[in-house]
């Protein structure tokens, strides 16, 4: 996952069945992320009744924001790695 | 004629009698001039028995004649709820009611559990039961004298009667006893108007003494900078004392002599050395124990009352501020049962004079790097430091946010910087295990909840400076079960027995490993807790503690389970949850501070240094030709060198949100305004930015709430919860490590992140009475 022009990923999971898939892409994922861009801010942050999303924010504060409501783990990784190849 | 007189004598004996029944409500913690303001929105209780005749008749003895029927008695509602959780009940006959109350109380329960408030000195609720004051008797059928109620377990089938003439004759002698040997100096005491005594003298005191003997002197016992003594005031209730030995767990206080010759004190003189010895004043029920900064300095009802939260610590204690005249008077605790129960720290209770030192209240500007800061127009600094802004390439803009910034202030911070490129965004928070995992920052178990665990492990924490309350918390868990606490890290009291196991990081790589034997305990623990204060960070080996802790943490399994996160990292700032919840970067290390490079990035000098109320800078390390920003409320360090001083708010004079340790969000309140031409502080960094033509996408209050809600949703719904996270989601973020190969130092010992618990930040530096403390207290 080339992540190279994003500064900053949030991913905000609620706690329901909607971000479960979000939820298990975390679990499964994080470590080779993390890995793979140890520098990089990955913040994921639970709140109930919050909308699941992704976000990415790039150079000069510009942000991108992904609706994770009911994706499965697979759509998620598919959706960072738009992300990662999009330029802001 | 006679009807008309009798009407308005009743009219104007209700709002006194209605305040009775209110009023012992209010010595259950909160002081009675909270009953006091609640008693005049409250109805006048509508069926009055016949009315009372105007001038007060005496009986044969001289005393005065009251009302058969207490206030006491009206409008209770018999037939109230009573709470699933106390399913086993047992009936009582209270006052000819037959009532279900829950098993196991004393008789002052049941009658608090039917709404009847029967009138008290000794008994409170959060201490153990003396019994001495003998103020709440009340008669049982059968009994041969009257009993107090707070020592008597209510048995099923039992007739108690709390308003009888026999229990009005007792009280009455009661109260004689204890008005004989009190001075009569109310005009002159700090306690008038909240005073328990004053206020039940009213309804069970004679108006005129039967004693001429002379009164009872005591001399006054020197406590502190922080209690102020008249000790022949005092009534023995020893509340005082409890709350020392159980509570704070000082042992000092007691009582010396009996009957006429009995005195509270310390027998060999010597100060109340607590964190928490301020809570006495508000136990105290008379004037004997009053605050010494308050003293004579207002009355209760001149005072406006605002609620609100304290950011001196992460604790986030529930406060009540008290002004008068656009001041602060003084800072009492609110009842809050998942924070700070009814106690608060002295340093939230008694740095407010801080707030009123040293204030900046008008922008500055340093003309010419030699010469001192000179007051300017908020235009003329802020266009200066927009200029700064749209000058220096994103890569040398760094942002510092101190340990009082608020969650709104930070984000504008934040959004401001990116908007210009800079990532160099820092909190006061020394680097920890990862920030990307809230588990890895909070106290995951929740402050009520550690009073769950039964095996704890602190590390590099002198709780007792930390987090005063928590403490408390930990040893009521110590005491009342016996949990075990052992500790690597600095060897202080902490007022309950725990096992050190050294101060060395070899201990916690042994415990990481498993091969410490204290491993075997927290194995078998259902719920352990392991508490790691944030000074274990602040080392050269940061990095490879932080990487023993997760490891620690992700070896014992009962740590993190479905409703139990068993780690938690004690937070000594209010602002650290915010910001690490924001993405503000922790300092790598605190040598780092002044460089604002983190952690692998190349390290540019800074071009424009932005200070959030941060004034843990280090000057060596910030290039020379660096303007320098300092937003904020007091003129400590940072201001002293600046190049733009941009004045902000404190705590009290704006609506902040701010999330403690076990992040909880919960917003401050206005009680003040701000000095001179001080503004709110996230307002100052929208101005800003649209000087500097990248207007920030939010302008009101409505719009920052609505940012927050998109960037950090756990802030944002004031909903005062927290939220938790999930098991799994902790486990497998705190697997990771970046690296298994560090360099430890084994020679530095761990140590707190304090090491003087009553200054910490630029309101309690500036504070006067928090200086005596630390001349007295401070080692
Ligand atoms: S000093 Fe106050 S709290 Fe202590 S025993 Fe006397 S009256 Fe009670
Ligand atoms: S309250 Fe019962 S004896 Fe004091």
């Amino acid at each position: 996952m080339a992540l190279r022009a994003v500064r900053e990923v949030r991913v905000l999971l609620c706690k329901g069945e909607a971000s479960a898939g979000a939820k298990q892409f975390i679990v499964d994922k994080y470590a080779e992320i993390k890995k793979a861009h140890p520098l990089l801010p990955f913040l994921v942050r639970e709140a109930s009744g919050a909308a699941p999303t992704l976000t990415a924010r790039f150079a000069h504060g510009v942000e991108k924001v992904v609706p994770l409501s009911g994706l499965s783990s697979a759509d998620v990784a598919k959706k960072l790695s738009e992300l990662g190849s999009a330029s802001p | 004629m006679l009807a008309a007189l009798q009407a308005r004598a009743a009219a104007t004996a209700r709002p006194g009698r209605v305040s009775l029944q209110l009023l012992h409500k209010g010595a259950r913690g909160v002081r009675s001039s909270d009953a006091r303001a609640s008693s005049a929105v409250q109805p006048a209780q509508p069926s009055q028995p016949a009315a009372v005749s105007a001038v007060v008749q005496l009986d044969e003895a001289g005393f005065a004649v009251l009302p058969k029927e207490l206030p006491s008695m009206r409008g209770v509602d018999f037939k109230q709820e009573l709470d699933p959780r106390y399913a086993e009940t047992i009936e009582v006959i209270i006052d000819g009611h037959p009532v279900q109350v829950q098993k196991g109380s004393s008789l002052i329960q049941a009658c608090e559990q039917v709404g009847i408030q029967v009138p008290r000195f000794c008994y409170h609720e959060r201490l153990s039961v003396a019994g001495n004051c003998r103020m709440c008797l009340v008669e049982i059928e059968k009994a041969p004298k009257p009993v107090a109620a707070c020592a008597m377990p209510a048995a099923p089938g039992m007739k108690v009667f709390t308003n009888s003439p026999i229990v009005k004759k007792a009280r009455e002698g009661v109260m004689e006893f204890l008005l004989a040997n009190h001075p009569l100096d109310c005009p002159i005491c700090d306690q008038g108007g909240e005073c328990d005594l004053q206020d039940q003298s009213l309804f069970f005191g004679s108006d005129r003494g039967r004693t001429t003997e002379s009164r009872r002197g005591v001399e006054d016992k020197n406590l502190g900078p922080l209690v102020k003594t008249v000790m022949t005031r005092c009534i023995h209730c020893t509340r005082c004392v409890r709350f020392a030995t159980e509570v704070a767990g000082v042992d000092e206080l007691g009582t010396v002599g009996r009957g006429n010759a009995m005195e509270i004190g310390t027998y060999v003189e010597r100060m109340l050395d607590s964190e928490i010895s301020g809570n006495i004043v508000d136990l105290c029920p008379v004037g004997a124990l009053t605050s010494k900064p308050y003293a004579f300095t207002a009355r209760p009802w001149e005072l406006r009352s605002v609620e609100s939260i304290d950011v001196l610590d992460g604790y986030g204690s529930n406060i009540r501020v008290d002004t008068r005249g656009g001041e602060v008077m003084r800072i009492l605790p609110r009842l809050n049962e998942d924070i700070n129960e009814e106690w608060i720290s002295d340093k939230t209770r008694f740095a407010y004079d801080g707030l009123k030192r040293q204030r900046l209240d008008t922008p500055l500007i340093r003309p010419d790097p030699e010469m001192p800061l000179q007051p300017a127009t908020w235009k003329d600094a802020l266009t200066l430091v927009a200029q700064k802004f749209k000058a220096t390439p994103g890569a040398r803009i760094g942002a510092f946010a101190g340990p009082l910034a608020d969650v709104e202030s930070m984000l504008a911070l934040k959004d401001l910087c990116n908007a210009f490129d800079s990532e160099a965004i820092h909190c006061d928070v020394p680097a920890g295990p990862l920030a990307d995992c809230r588990a890895a920052y909070t106290l995951g178990s929740t402050i009520a909840g550690v009073e769950e665990a039964d095996a704890v492990l602190l590390l590099s924490t002198d709780l007792k400076r930390e987090a005063p309350l928590l403490n408390a918390r930990l040893r009521r868990r110590v005491y009342h079960d016996g949990v075990r606490v052992a500790s690597v890290g600095p060897r202080v009291p902490l007022t309950y027995e725990y096992e050190h196991l050294g101060d060395s990081v070899s201990q916690l790589l042994e415990l990481a490993n498993g091969t410490h034997p204290f491993c075997k305990v927290l194995a078998g623990a259902q719920r352990p807790l392991v508490l790691v204060g944030t000074g274990a960070y602040e080392r050269t080996d940061a990095r490879g503690v932080a990487w023993a802790v997760q490891k620690l943490v992700t070896s014992v399994p009962a740590l993190i389970q479905d409703g139990w996160l068993g780690f938690g990292t004690v937070q000594p700032t209010a602002a650290a949850v915010g910001a690490l919840d924001l993405g503000l970067t922790p300092l790598a290390s605190s040598a780092a501070a002044g460089v604002g490079a983190s952690d692998g990035a190349i390290a540019e000098p800074l071009g424009l240094v932005y200070l959030l109320g941060y004034d843990s800078i280090d000057l060596d390390r910030l290039s020379p030709d660096a303007f320098v920003v300092y937003q904020g409320h007091h003129g400590d360090v940072g201001a002293e060198t600046a190049d733009v001083v941009l004045p902000g708010s404190a705590y009290t004079e704006k609506v902040g949100t701010y999330a403690n340790m076990e992040g909880r969000a919960q917003r401050t309140a206005r009680a003040v305004s701000p000095p001179g031409e001080a503004r709110d502080d996230w307002k100052i960094l929208r101005a800003i930015s649209e000087l500097a033509g990248k207007p920030l996408p939010y302008a009101g209050v409505d719009g920052i709430r609505e940012r927050l809600a998109a960037v950090a949703p756990q802030l944002a719904d004031g909903t005062e919860s927290i939220h938790a996270v999930s098991p799994d989601i902790a486990k497998a973020m705190l697997a990771v490590r970046a690296s298994d190969k560090f360099d430890f130092d084994t020679k530095t010992p761990f140590a707190s992140c304090i090491d003087n618990f009553y200054m910490t930040d630029a309101i309690s530096r500036a504070s006067t009475t928090m200086a005596s403390c630390t001349k007295a207290f401070a080692k």
